[in-house]
């Protein structure tokens, strides 16, 4: 009985946070259809396949968020991340296939190793994750700035060429998110390890008592945090051919506020990564349509914080 | 039996010595770190430690002081605020352009640089407590809001100069050599601790952020008091931002701001005021000012590039705030 109530309060809860993600996309479409009224650009194939592109690095850095998000965490430190990969991408590769291959064996490890002294930060002190990946951002941002404090060198082409390879409308970076985001909307909703994540950032006490290792948990969110936001980095990076130490910055407030928009909760527990997505897919589509429109750039702070705040009202009517 | 009641007895007493060092260091350990780092900088450049020149790092210091108080107010009562460095830069920046240096408008900008301070407050606490949005990111959109509209306003160039009396706040000395920010500071200090310690108003600030709902139950509107609160640590960000102008001169700039959140914070965890509300201590706040000051000072006078400061601020923060927090003790 008692287990069945808890069952069928489960699934109600995962109908209510399902629509979560249904709203999402409807607000989505109901985006790209005012877009693709407005903006002639919007209904060719090739544009829209661009477009895709343009978007995919915020994709994969809001899935990151997601995931710490529904961990009960905050990531602050991977637009320093991707700024880092950039750097390293453009500045220490090489051309050689060798050079590649350690190249980004390097970045990898660096970005696990920053989510893992993140993670342990966050589980051995009472400092707020918060507090955690800003110092951290400071600390990876500054490495970045002293290796390099101006935007230059150059991506290798053979890297850059398989990376942003086109066919027709698809390309690899659009496959990369769509790969990504399958295989972690199954690790979050199907896998122990999603369930514990679930489990920690909905009531950590209640957690610990239930037996999930919370620190693994924790360490393995951070890690996977990082990394993917070094796999964005390089998306980006093949994209531009190039480095810049500050290019990730804007990233760590666009990827909370998709991760938002997608119905994950500053609280934790809640939220399905798969709604990360499209809220990615709005950001980027408002960035897209302001440049094209010829709107100031500055406005994009404006925007960006304007539907970080919308974002946030709304899913706290929708929790009452 | 006996055997194991020996034991209880050996760790009670164990425990006993290490609780003792853990509270020594927690209740000095703020003061521990200043000496510490006053004797390493002592070590690495004596100069640094010239009366002269530590009354100009205490200048300094005073604009991230007064920030600081604020934010030790909101994190006592569970509030917080990020977009302090970004409401500082606005304010900056308003005040040099629209009084050109005039002295007429002396009184106008203060005002205004007051008014704005308290707006970009009030929307923050108003996001908290009326939509119930988490501080944090409440405040993270806010400051991107601000930043927005202060490149807006200034077209991504901040030009103007302050009047001669905000110049005299942010330079300006008496006797010769105190500052004129430093006693601002010190005069803030005093009455917000004077109101933490002996008003009514004071104590219902640390009750509604030990347990807001015993608060409500006492007859506390929790609500009434984190939105005063917001407004006193607006006031202060507009009063840190005026002598942040006065000391930029015909110099305003758009940059350097956006340390402030980070640093305040820091200075406020150093400090002793924990986040779960309700306990903190301004004057532990003001030790972690000063450090965070003289720590910055003194990778500037050891002539490191400002990537390398970037890296040793990070890192040394997070060392501090974890040797002063300790260890998260489970259960």
């Amino acid at each position: 009985m008692t287990s069945n109530s808890a069952i069928s309060g489960l699934n109600l809860k995962k109908i209510n946070s399902y629509s979560s993600v249904i709203y999402t996309y409807i607000f989505l479409i109901v985006v790209f259809i005012i877009f693709y009224i407005f903006f002639p650009v919007y209904r060719s194939p090739a544009n829209i396949s661009n477009l895709l592109i343009q978007i995919a690095p915020l994709a994969i850095v809001a899935l990151s968020q997601a995931v710490v998000l529904v961990g009960g965490g905050v990531d602050l430190s991977v637009g320093a991340v991707i700024s880092l990969t950039t750097i390293i991408a453009a500045n220490l590769m090489g051309t050689s296939a060798t050079g590649i291959i350690l190249g980004l064996v390097l970045i990898f490890s660096i970005a696990s190793l920053v989510g893992f002294i993140n993670a342990v930060i966050c589980n051995e002190t009472h400092i707020p994750p918060l507090i955690v990946t800003l110092a951290m951002s400071y600390v990876v941002q500054g490495i970045v700035l002293w290796y390099r404090a101006t935007p230059g060198g150059s991506v290798p082409r053979s890297l850059s060429n398989i990376i942003i390879y086109r066919f027709n409308v698809l390309s690899i970076p659009i496959i990369i998110v769509v790969i990504i985001y399958i295989v972690f909307a199954f690790i979050m909703s199907r896998s122990v390890f999603g369930l514990h994540t679930y489990a920690v950032g909905g009531n950590e006490l209640y957690a610990r008592m239930a037996g999930v290792n919370i620190k693994k948990i924790r360490i393995g969110n951070y890690i996977i945090s990082t990394v993917l936001a070094s796999v964005a980095g390089i998306v980006l990076a093949s994209r531009i051919g190039s480095g810049a130490p500050l290019i990730g910055s804007p990233y760590t407030l666009d990827s909370l506020t998709a991760a938002i928009i997608g119905g994950m909760t500053f609280a934790g527990g809640e939220g399905f990564v798969i709604g990360a997505l499209g809220g990615a897919a709005i950001i980027g589509m408002i960035n897209n349509a302001l440049n094209m429109s010829g709107v100031d750039p500055f406005y994009q702070y404006i925007f960006s914080g304007g539907l970080l705040i919308l974002a946030m009202i709304i899913n706290s009517f929708r929790r009452r | 039996m006996e055997n194991s009641n020996h034991q209880y007895s050996e760790d009670k007493k164990k425990f006993n010595f290490q609780s003792f060092i853990i509270k020594l260091f927690q209740k000095g350990g703020v003061y521990i770190s200043l000496i510490i780092l006053l004797i390493i900088a002592g070590i690495l450049s004596p100069r640094l430690l010239e009366p002269r020149h530590l009354l100009f790092i205490l200048r300094i210091a005073s604009i991230l002081g007064i920030i600081s108080i604020g934010q030790t107010l909101l994190i006592i009562s569970r509030g917080i605020d990020l977009s302090v460095g970004a409401s500082v830069t606005l304010v900056v920046v308003l005040i040099c352009a629209i009084s050109m240096g005039d002295e007429r408008y002396t009184l106008r900008v203060i005002l205004i640089a007051l008014a704005t301070g308290v707006l970009i407050s009030m929307i923050n606490g108003l996001l908290v407590i009326k939509f119930r949005i988490s501080p944090l990111v409440g405040s993270l959109g806010v400051m991107s809001l601000v930043t927005g509209a202060t490149y807006l306003y200034t077209r991504g160039f901040a030009r103007g100069s302050v009047p001669e009396f905000i110049s005299f706040i942010g330079h300006g000395q008496i006797f010769g050599y105190i500052p004129v920010s430093l006693i601002l500071w010190a005069f803030i200090s005093i009455i917000i601790i004077y109101v933490l310690k002996r008003t009514s108003f004071g104590r219902y600030i640390f009750a509604c952020g030990a347990n807001p709902k015993a608060a409500y139950i006492a007859g506390i509107n929790p609500n009434k008091i984190l939105f005063y609160v917001y407004i006193i640590s607006g006031l202060l960000t507009a009063i840190a931002g005026i002598i942040w102008a006065g000391y930029l001169r015909s110099q305003p700039t758009l940059v350097g701001g956006e340390y402030y959140p980070l640093d305040s914070l820091t200075a406020v965890i150093i400090g002793g005021t924990t986040f779960a509300g309700g306990k903190g201590s301004i004057s532990g706040t003001i030790i972690g000012v000063i450090i965070i000051t003289l720590l910055s000072s003194l990778l500037n006078m050891l002539g490191l590039v400002h990537g390398v400061k970037l890296v040793f601020q990070g890192l040394i923060i997070m060392l501090m705030v974890f040797a002063y927090t300790g260890r998260k003790i489970i259960n």
